[in-house]
């Protein structure tokens, strides 16, 4: 331990630096991985990349591997593999602006259901009537609530205007007799229907932020104000004696 | 345009027509009017083989964009009088960018495990015939789904033309058996030859999308 005259610590800029030093490289790092914990949402368009690109060789373990690598042969057991800690990546074509759209909409006209089960019962009891499979003469062009297939119990069947039905219906594969087709029976219909009218269950839809963002900044933030509060203090200290 | 079940009304598709999609899921997003999208870009890609420099097959992928800043791709693939016409995405949880990148963030999956995993050159990594796709939610379930090369059955080697540049692209398809909404994937790995014929060790740009078959009744063209 280094002590002035006075017996006190002596609290050298030097010294001081070096942990600053320290504790840059610990936060830097730190700040790495709030980096890549980010990126596991994923990120539209690549406008993204990683600014730490001064290594010199390769390796695949610098921030882990989130998904494990590919494989030369099938996987042996049906079970699915661990996730990792991984998020799920969304299958689906649809944006999250279109779902927040579509929320905000649901807000406002009273559409808004906390299950799908009750936004369907309020849907069927409202707009019965006005999806109606039923026509007496073929329609000169097919209702866009009747789709051209639909899938019975894993099966895909043709929806056609069938004269003895009276309307659109299919050859139910597993009955093996003809099923008047029901758009509000439909699962796939029905969401599409209860979509344009405006109808939303469950919470508002999720936006998970991606990138190198806030959290990233405001550590190097800190970190800068770390550094240049010691320095400050050192120099104050230094020229005390 | 010619009659919709030929590849040629298709691949006549220029940048700025619109395309209205009127699939399932355009449907479940777009209600029963389906998606308006621009074309934005094209890539007409060749695939040709090798030792005769015969075209195997073509690529033509639409960027649509729509207002709010979607974008999908309009895929036309055609192998001699046969065509398939598929929409891509590049979902939520996918990253794109160089192989450096990707492997940076832990996106490894697509990719067989090099004999040091600690010290390796991305451009040298091989794809995996059985990727490790992470679990996909689809409405609202998570799954993970056994995904294996299809398509050829391996890499291909193509290119297209950009201005007076030709991009070499390698095309590598997968597909699962199990049910899914978009059960294809295709990683488009662009520029991963330098004009002089090097190849940058960081490899290529990667665009992992995953995708479905549309029948033609599923989409319409409205020439700009």
């Amino acid at each position: 331990m280094i002590r002035d005259s006075s017996g006190s610590r002596n609290r050298r800029p030097g010294r001081l630096l070096k942990f600053a030093a320290v504790g840059v490289m610990v936060l830097f790092i730190l700040g790495l991985s709030v980096d890549t914990a980010f990126a596991r949402g994923g990120f539209r368009g690549g406008g993204f990349r990683s600014s730490f690109r001064t290594f010199g060789s390769r390796s695949a373990g610098r921030t882990g591997s989130l998904f494990g690598w590919g494989r030369s042969t099938r996987r042996t057991s049906t079970a699915a593999a661990p996730l990792r800690g991984s998020s799920p990546i969304s299958g689906s074509r649809s944006s999250v602006a279109a779902q927040r759209n579509l929320y905000s909409t649901a807000r406002q006209n009273g559409t808004l259901f906390s299950t799908r089960t009750d936004a369907v019962r309020s849907f069927r009891s409202k707009y019965s009537s006005q999806y109606s499979s039923r026509f007496a003469a073929q329609p000169s062009s097919r209702p866009s609530y009747i789709p051209r297939t639909t899938v019975v119990n894993g099966r895909t069947v043709n929806v056609v205007y069938n004269s003895g039905l009276g309307g659109y219906g299919y050859m139910d594969p597993f009955l093996g007799r003809w099923v008047m087709y029901n758009a509000l029976t439909d699962a796939a219909m029905v969401g599409v229907l209860m979509s344009n009218h405006g109808y939303w269950w469950g919470g508002p839809p999720i936006y998970v932020s991606h990138g190198p963002g806030f959290f990233t900044w405001a550590i190097i933030l800190f970190v800068g104000f770390m550094v240049i509060s010691s320095l400050m203090r050192g120099l104050r200290g230094g020229r005390r004696r | 345009m010619s009659d919709r079940s030929d590849a040629s009304f298709w691949t006549a598709i220029k940048q700025g027509d619109y395309v209205n999609l009127n699939d399932y899921q355009s449907f479940a997003e777009g209600g029963t009017g389906g998606i308006d999208y621009r074309v934005r870009d094209i890539r007409r890609i060749a695939i040709r083989d090798r030792d005769t420099d015969r075209v195997l097959a073509e690529y033509h992928l639409h960027d649509l964009e729509r207002e709010g800043g979607a974008v999908a791709c309009f895929a036309v693939v055609r192998a001699g009088d046969d065509f398939e016409l598929r929409v891509y995405f590049v979902p939520d949880g996918f990253m794109v960018g160089s192989r450096d990148d990707l492997i940076d963030h832990g996106h490894t999956w697509f990719f067989l495990p090099p004999p040091n995993p600690d010290d390796f050159i991305s451009s040298q990594l091989e794809y995996a015939p059985f990727p490790d796709v992470p679990p996909i939610e689809e409405e609202g379930k998570s799954t993970q789904r056994e995904y294996e090369m299809a398509g050829f059955g391996h890499p291909v080697y193509g290119s297209y033309r950009r201005g007076s540049d030709e991009v070499p692209v390698i095309i590598t398809e997968y597909a699962t058996n199990e049910e899914s909404l978009n059960p294809l994937l295709l990683i488009l790995e662009e520029r991963w030859m330098r004009p002089d014929g090097s190849v940058p060790e960081e490899g290529g740009f990667l665009t992992p999308m995953l995708g479905c078959v549309v029948e033609p009744e599923s989409a319409e063209v409205f020439p700009a």
